[in-house]
């Protein structure tokens, strides 16, 4: 079957690599990739068959699935993709959460992604209906700053020249 | 003025309007931090329902953009946006929700495209977790072939938000490499090209080669960059990066689209100064870029703009 595909591939579908317009070599990993988009036409197409001797749903609500129970987000000391793009911040994998309700309070320690030098933590507080992020710069500019303890809501962080600092994030302070 | 004169004009004016296609309508793409699969159900529905009212595009692609890659127990799967993790297993009961809410709502003559986003940020990116994340996409798409007949609009393909400055090409392409020992579709890249010219040098160690390969050398390899800069930097390092390509390698890279973040500017009250770029903006400017020369020539498919909101 696979085969079958990179035939028809190097036959000339190279309008399918580029949109249009690339040249294609007849083997490796271009004839493989063509092979992939033509396989993912012939399933639809195939599907769309299907498709036409079958009435979907009327009533979306009937066919919904179940909701489930609600889990409280991870609290303390976590692991956390980071929402921003690395060239505004640059943020460590590993940060501190605390829920309150339907709020959530999230740390992102880092550095700017333009100013390499300076640390920051923002803090971001999640709601149903609203996201709002602060941002707080390190006092110094000693590198990115990671995460090395939480205490109650004061976090311990280290920065790039070994240099530990504590954050209140109740006051939005760093402390000495 | 003399017809001689407008002959001229008249001939550059139609060249423009035959390579200006408007920006396509865009779709919204996703931070994932709810795991319910009920609640993507009704995204899709809606998502499917504002197709019928012609106010996103019958021909659609959105991110779900799971966070980073992660392992536990055993089980692979990804940090969510909301600290919590999942196996591939729940991630996979997102995206099969979310194609099946589309699905129901959506008029027979319309297609999505779901992209099974993870990340390169992070300690567990890998070849390992490369090859669960195809393994994942394979299931999701036979659960659409199986249920009729949802494959017949919706399919879903892997991805990956591959940023310079997260991790090394060392550790990143392997997680590409993972993907293509294992899968059945194709991936989207929709990651940046952080310092590369006309900036500087690319970030991270990263090299041309490094980065052509994660985006498109690799087999399953698509790229959808982010082109989230107002000045249209991004949409210049991904032509620099096309022409490499072409220079070296004899092949053009063909761009699927563009991912802006303008939605995640609204959602957190951020003017993101600079970065701020809408779909419609991110899209011309890759288009444009693409076709300053007749070498990089195309036509991004998709349009995205990525939001906070679920």
């Amino acid at each position: 079957m696979r085969l079958f595909w990179i035939s028809a591939v190097i036959a000339g579908a190279g309008t399918l690599l580029a949109g249009g317009g690339g040249t294609a070599p007849g083997q490796g990993p271009f004839a493989e990739k063509a092979a992939l988009e033509a396989h993912a036409a012939a399933v639809q197409a195939f599907a769309r068959a299907q498709g036409f001797l079958t009435a979907k749903p009327t009533d979306p609500a009937a066919v919904r699935p179940r909701a489930l129970r609600p889990e409280p987000s991870p609290e303390g000391i976590v692991e956390l993709p980071s929402p921003f793009p690395a060239h505004e911040y640059l943020l460590q994998p590993t940060g501190w959460q605390q829920g309150t309700g339907s709020r959530r309070l999230t740390v992102y320690p880092g550095a700017l992604g333009t100013e390499r030098d300076r640390g920051v933590l923002l803090v971001v507080t999640t709601t149903a209906d609203e996201r709002d992020v602060e941002s707080y710069p390190a006092p110094f500019r000693n590198g990115a700053l990671q995460l090395v303890a939480a205490t109650g809501d004061v976090l311990t962080l280290r920065d790039e020249t070994g240099r530990t600092l504590s954050f209140d994030v109740s006051a939005r302070r760093f402390m000495p | 003025m003399s017809a001689r004169r407008l002959v001229p004009i008249l001939v550059a004016a139609l060249a423009l309007a035959s390579s200006a296609h408007a920006a396509p309508l865009h779709s919204i793409s996703r931070y994932v931090a709810n795991a319910d699969p009920s609640r993507w159900y009704d995204l899709g529905c809606a998502l499917g329902n504002a197709v019928t009212a012609g106010t996103r595009p019958k021909d659609a692609l959105v991110i779900l953009a799971f966070g980073d890659p992660a392992a536990s127990g055993g089980s692979y799967g990804a940090h969510l946006f909301d600290g919590s993790f999942r196996t591939t297993a729940q991630l996979r009961a997102v995206a099969q929700q979310y194609g099946y809410g589309y699905w129901v709502c959506s008029p027979y003559d319309s297609e999505l495209q779901i992209v099974l986003g993870t990340t390169n940020h992070g300690t567990h990116v890998g070849y390992a977790h490369g090859a669960a994340w195809a393994r994942m996409v394979n299931a999701t798409n036979d659960y659409f072939a199986a249920n009729c007949c949802i494959a017949g609009q919706v399919s879903a393909l892997g991805g990956i938000d591959a940023e310079l400055d997260w991790n090394a090409p060392a550790v990143t392409i392997p997680w590409a490499n993972g993907y293509d020992s294992a899968n059945a579709w194709s991936y989207i890249e929709f990651g940046d090209a952080a310092g590369c010219p006309p900036v500087g040098s690319c970030n991270g160690g990263w090299t041309y080669a490094d980065i052509w390969s994660i985006a498109w050398g690799i087999a399953p390899a698509l790229p959808l960059p982010q082109i989230y800069n107002e000045r249209g930097t991004q949409a210049a390092q991904w032509e620099n990066i096309d022409l490499w390509g072409i220079a070296s390698k004899g092949i053009k890279m063909g761009f699927r689209g563009s991912l802006a973040q303008h939605q995640a500017c609204v959602d957190r009250s951020d003017p993101c100064p600079g970065t701020g770029n809408t779909a419609d903006q991110g899209w011309t400017q890759l288009r444009d870029a693409l076709n300053s020369r007749a070498s990089t020539a195309l036509t991004p498919r998709w349009s995205t703009d990525i939001s906070w909101r679920n």
